[in-house]
């Protein structure tokens, strides 16, 4: 019975341990989804169909650990409909994850794909695959700009 | 209230449709607040207050960043430029609330982007200049009268009969709003192959 304490200790620690490190929920923003054609006068010239697919996720979860690289590229690897839609080598493929916040909330709450510009500074990494082959960086955006274009002088002119 | 919220912008916008005795403004022609909506404004006060704003400048960065390497992956061949999407920008922040940007735009209904100039220079370098048109319409949908969050959202609540005669007025009594349109000009110095400007 002395045994029994340390056991049911051994047992929380191994419990906590294990929710540090469980995979967080991910849903599919499916309502966002969106397929556009993208080709351009060349590419009807030459009878070639360019599409671009986008598909869009929620991380419910509010720790920055549960969006790490390894974590999202984990959830494509085992996803069926993404390696699916990976499969069809659209000209573009892009997959964004989202942050939890208010926004992200009120999107899922309402289904409304109308919320989902308010989102723009929730997004914390995109994927993209250009014909079947995944980019070789994802872009990581903070605050709404892709990391690397935060330094871009910009010009600007008001037409009066 | 709304005055309040939207100082800085909203009362430059008023004085050119309403005179102060709250008749609409002459600008030659009788006008009804029938015939003033619909129709297209644009004002240079709301398009240097979006030219200042965060999100604004996040949404430019991310185009141009877009169109760099969008030009990339074709060589650099502006024929074979492929369109892309990326998504539109919105005046959502915290600052939004009272900069007046919450209250005229707040979601932008459409963006067009145009190619205005292409300057190639030496080693990749170039200079573009695209020409942006953000559209929305200066109205309410019923999502802007659902209050999320008491604390936030609290001007809602304060001004809920102004909030629902408004939706009222445009969607049983046929009051089009005006059609906001903003366009202007974003450029950069940028390189193929490392987005910024190689000297």
């Amino acid at each position: 019975m002395k045994f029994l304490p340390l056991f049911s200790l051994l047992l929380f620690f191994q419990t906590a341990n294990t929710s540090c490190h469980s995979k967080p929920s991910i849903i599919h923003i499916d309502f966002c989804d969106f397929l556009n054609d993208v080709s351009n006068d060349w590419d009807r010239a030459h009878g070639k169909l360019s599409q671009e697919k986008s598909l869009h996720y929620f991380i419910a979860a509010a720790s920055p650990a549960s969006w790490r690289d390894s974590i999202l590229l984990s959830f494509i690897r085992s996803d069926d409909f993404i390696q699916n839609e990976i499969k069809k080598k659209y000209y573009r493929l892009t997959i964004t994850f989202y942050k939890k916040s208010k926004d992200t909330d009120a999107l899922m709450k309402t289904r409304s794909s109308e919320f989902l510009d308010y989102c723009q500074n929730d997004i914390v990494v995109q994927y993209e695959w250009i014909e079947g082959k995944i980019l070789a960086h994802p872009l990581n955006i903070q605050d709404g700009i892709i990391k690397g274009a935060e330094d871009i002088k910009l010009v600007y002119s008001i037409k009066k | 209230m709304m005055r309040y919220l939207s100082r800085g912008i909203l009362p430059c916008i008023e004085n050119k449709l309403i005179n102060k005795d709250g008749t609409p403004a002459d600008d030659g022609k009788p006008e009804t607040t029938q015939n003033i909506a619909g129709r297209s404004f644009s004002d240079p006060d709301l398009t240097a207050a979006v030219l200042s704003d965060d999100n604004f400048k996040g949404f430019a960065k991310n185009l141009l960043r877009r169109f760099n390497q969008e030009l990339n992956a074709v060589g650099g061949d502006l024929v074979r430029l492929k369109p892309f999407t990326i998504g539109n920008p919105a005046f959502n922040s915290s600052k939004n609330n009272t900069d007046g940007l919450g209250i005229t735009i707040h979601g932008v209904s459409y963006v067009e982007v145009h190619l205005l100039k292409y300057e190639p220079g030496l080693r990749k370098n170039y200079f573009v200049q695209l020409q942006v048109d953000l559209y929305d319409n200066f109205g309410l949908g019923a999502e802007d009268l659902v209050i999320d969050n008491y604390l936030t959202q609290w001007y809602k609540w304060w001004d809920s009969k102004a909030f629902q005669s408004w939706y009222l007025l445009q969607h049983k009594f046929n009051h089009v709003p005006l059609r906001t349109h903003v366009q202007l000009t974003i450029g950069s110095y940028l390189n193929l192959n490392t987005i910024y400007w190689k000297h």
